[in-house]
């Protein structure tokens, strides 16, 4: 397999353990520009924004904060900050009105709500394409919520609970456009969740009410693969896995991303497994990106052990070890300053105060070529001297070498 | 001029890991390439095994990077391996392998040098292949292990903890390897060194019958010895002192005068500028050389496409560096970090396409850079029109 060692990365101090779900880039101040959030155990929340090591603002006293996401809740068209808290607190900051000096003051929520506790995973999507923004918590009591932001406070709408420990909890674009929840259980098995009421219903659906529970669907997916070991092993979802406008079919829902534990990744379409990956690594941490730059996205999967694959959409993969055990993962786009444009960034929070963020991860292409793979595909503007070498190898690249070195 | 590459224009080919640290001493180049024109090559690290890199064909053409241990007989459990060499005689495609180590432990230890040769059965270099070996009982801690062609023979060439210079042949039919005398056929090892040397170059000038040795020691002290290979006599010598240890040299060629780079660890890299005249007279000074920890390798290469060398110098301080001659100085023309410290440095086509990659043996193993192929290519294509123009 590939490899490929980074060098180009940020290191932040930030003291304490930091929750998995604690820590994604996002744009919180609506600037354009993609800053780091991380909150840790002691009720810290900081946020890095550029190249500086210091951060650009903090919020304390939160609790132990268990996830975080950022997003339009107030479907007022910005993005806010929201933190919740495993005591059932939801904080929501506002950078509209933000005026505190550079990180020195923490920051003040605009929004403070009661909530269940014990959550450990947050979703931020308009999960019943009503278009309105949902929140969504995965709670460790096996219960899966959803919150809409109406008037003055976050109103309830769905609440499911199920048998089993939830792993994540994933969106994901059905056949129809429509999206689902995908929340993932033990033993690389998921359920999914239609929260749009069905088609054949919408028609004296008008008159009932639209929370109606009992035209909600439920599908339970057991994903037969043969060399699942462990029935019990955690679980994580990754939906919506941009295939790129080329390779995108309507008639087919999107691509989804299954990882487990005991190191089994596997890339899903409508409970297909279009193939899957054996590792010999922990993978607890599953993310997208577009590395390559070809606007489609690679599934990336971390290791607690710091392994981490990139893995683009034909399984091919390449690796990047990082050096440390790691606390939490994530991988989305950084911007280091306001003139420049986002980069493609991973971030590693690690067990010794620190989180680094490797901030230009692109790479040309996931597979290796040569030059002359590479003059084949230009073969259109070729003279006839050169295109009678391209089904001589050896012969071309003694061409180069001469041509290039003399 | 618009007819070079972006410099320092870089991307991740792959990094081979390996198991444990190598050294300065332990990255080369097989002599023989793959069957696909692709060079091969050999990293050990400290602990056992010695890897074979290459790379391979993979699914829809593309390049699968591949490593093997090359498990050799007769090298020990306990062995430490301090430096490997590889070669081919002249006249033959067999691969000789030269591997010099430590054996460490509580109950047998000792140095030895194993040479193995290795029969290049078709295309594939295997362990099976492994035609003759031997191990030879050395009475000093090896350092540097080279090689030599001298009057159509290679010769081994090992430094050692006794501040000499030893030299050893492989006898080709009997295949056992022996000591041969320093002042027969390279008199320039004749004497002990004031300290280890730990760097030994050597240029060939065969229409001159000349050999140009360098030698660098741990002290500082640096020779240069003209031999002529005709009557085996010391032509000229000159010597100074570095002040820190010499960690490498390289002679190469430019504007038609054969100059020497010397680098040291903790001082500035010196160019001694065209040496056969002016032997160490003419030097001028890599400024800013020193700023990043001990320099550990050095290669001069044509790595901007342009035919004017370019200095790499390889740092423990994880940079390399590159200078490029402006005018009749050398100045930093740009710099890489990498993620681990540098210990070895290549430029060879790893990938069989013509166009050469960056290697960089690293304390966490062997990584490989690529140009730009976009960039190669369109130059490529640029030149390859013009040099038709001028045809016709």
């Amino acid at each position: 397999m590939r490899a490929v060692s980074y060098v180009e990365r940020l290191e932040f101090d930030f003291p304490g353990s930091v929750f998995k779900n604690a820590f994604l880039f996002g744009d919180v101040d609506n600037d354009k520009c993609e800053e780091l959030v991380v909150g840790n155990e002691n009720g810290d929340v900081y946020i890095y924004k550029g190249s500086a090591s210091k951060c650009w603002r903090r919020a304390s006293d939160l609790g132990m904060v268990t996830a975080i996401g950022v997003g339009d809740i107030f479907n007022a068209g910005r993005n806010s900050l929201v933190v919740v808290n495993g005591e059932g607190w939801c904080y929501i900051f506002d950078f509209l009105t933000d005026t505190c000096s550079d990180g020195e003051l923490p920051m003040k929520p605009t929004h403070v709500q009661r909530i269940p506790a014990n959550t450990k995973v947050l979703l931020l999507h308009d999960v019943n394409s009503d278009g309105m923004i949902e929140l969504v918590i995965g709670l460790t009591d096996r219960v899966v919520r959803t919150y809409q932001w109406i008037n003055t406070k976050l109103v309830g709408l769905n609440k499911w609970e199920f048998a089993n420990q939830i792993g994540t909890v994933g969106i994901n674009d059905m056949a129809n456009r429509t999206p689902s929840l995908l929340v993932a259980h033990p033993g690389g098995t998921f359920i999914r969740l239609k929260c749009k009421p069905l088609e054949n219903c919408e028609d004296h659906g008008k008159e009932e009410p639209r929370e109606l529970l009992s035209k909600m669907s439920i599908d339970y997916h057991p994903l037969a693969y043969s060399h699942m070991r462990n029935p019990n092993v955690s679980t994580e979802i990754l939906g919506n896995i941009s295939q790129g406008i080329s390779h995108q079919d309507e008639n087919q829902g999107a691509l989804y991303a299954v990882a487990t534990l005991d190191g089994t990744l596997m890339m899903v379409r409508d409970e297909q497994i279009l193939w899957s990956l054996q590792v010999d690594h922990q993978l607890f941490a599953l993310s997208k990106l577009d590395i390559t730059g070809d606007g489609r996205e690679e599934v990336v999967a971390c290791s607690w052990d710091g392994q981490t694959y990139i893995v683009n959409q034909e399984k091919q993969t390449v690796r990047f070890q990082f050096d440390q055990s790691v606390s939490a993962f994530t991988a989305g786009y950084y911007s280091l300053n306001s003139q420049s444009s986002s980069l493609p960034a991973f971030a590693y929070a690690t067990f010794h105060n620190k989180i680094y963020v490797y901030y230009n991860v692109s790479l040309p292409r996931i597979t290796l070529h040569t030059s002359s793979e590479l003059l084949k595909t230009k073969s259109e503007n070729l003279d006839e001297n050169l295109l009678k070498y391209l089904t001589n190898p050896s012969k071309l690249s003694e061409i180069f070498a001469k041509t290039l070195y003399k | 001029m618009d007819d070079s590459i972006t410099p320092n224009k870089f991307h991740d080919c792959h990094i081979f890991s390996l198991s444990s640290q190598g050294s300065i001493y332990t990255l080369c180049r097989l002599p023989n390439p793959n069957p696909y024109g692709r060079i091969r090559l050999l990293a050990a690290s400290l602990r056992r095994p010695v890897f074979l890199l290459e790379f391979n064909h993979g699914y829809k053409e593309s390049l699968v990077p591949y490593s093997r241990e090359l498990s050799f007989t007769y090298l020990p459990g306990n062995a430490e391996i301090v430096s490997i060499t590889s070669f081919s005689k002249p006249g033959s495609s067999n691969t000789v392998i030269g591997v010099a180590y430590i054996k460490v432990g509580n109950t047998e230890t000792g140095q030895c040098l194993n040479i193995f040769t290795v029969k290049e059965s078709g295309s594939d270099l295997n362990a099976d292949g492994l035609a003759f070996s031997c191990s030879f009982e050395i009475n000093f801690i090896p350092y540097h292990l080279t090689h030599c062609l001298c009057s159509n023979e290679v010769t081994i060439v090992l430094s050692g903890s006794d501040n000499r210079v030893h030299l050893f042949t492989e006898d080709s039919n009997t295949h056992i390897a022996q000591e041969k005398i320093a002042s027969d056929e390279f008199p320039e090892f004749g004497n002990e060194f004031p300290s280890v040397v730990l760097w030994i170059e050597f240029h060939i000038l065969k229409e001159k019958s000349l050999r140009l040795t360098a030698v660098g020691c741990e002290c500082g002290g640096f020779f240069l010895y003209v031999v002529d290979t005709e009557s085996n006599s010391i032509k000229s010598y000159a010597n100074v002192n570095h002040g820190t240890s010499v960690t490498s040299s390289k002679f190469f060629d430019s504007s038609d005068s054969i100059h020497l780079l010397v680098t040291s660890s903790l001082l500035p890299a010196t160019v001694y500028r065209n040496v056969l005249e002016n032997q160490l007279n003419d030097s001028v000074i890599l400024v800013g050389s020193d700023k990043h920890d001990v320099l550990t390798c050095s290669i001069v290469c044509d790595i901007h496409m342009d035919q004017l060398p370019t200095i790499l110098l390889g740092t423990y301080g994880q940079e390399l560096l590159a200078y490029r001659p402006e005018n009749l100085e050398w100045s930093l023309a740009w710099q890489r970090s990498f993620s681990h410290p540098i210990l070895a440095l290549d430029y060879c086509d790893v990938t069989g396409d013509g166009v050469r990659e960056l290697v960089a043996l690293t304390t966490r193993g062997v990584q490989i850079l690529q140009h730009d192929l976009e960039e190669v290519v369109a130059l490529f294509l640029k030149r390859h029109s013009l040099s038709n123009l001028q045809k016709e």
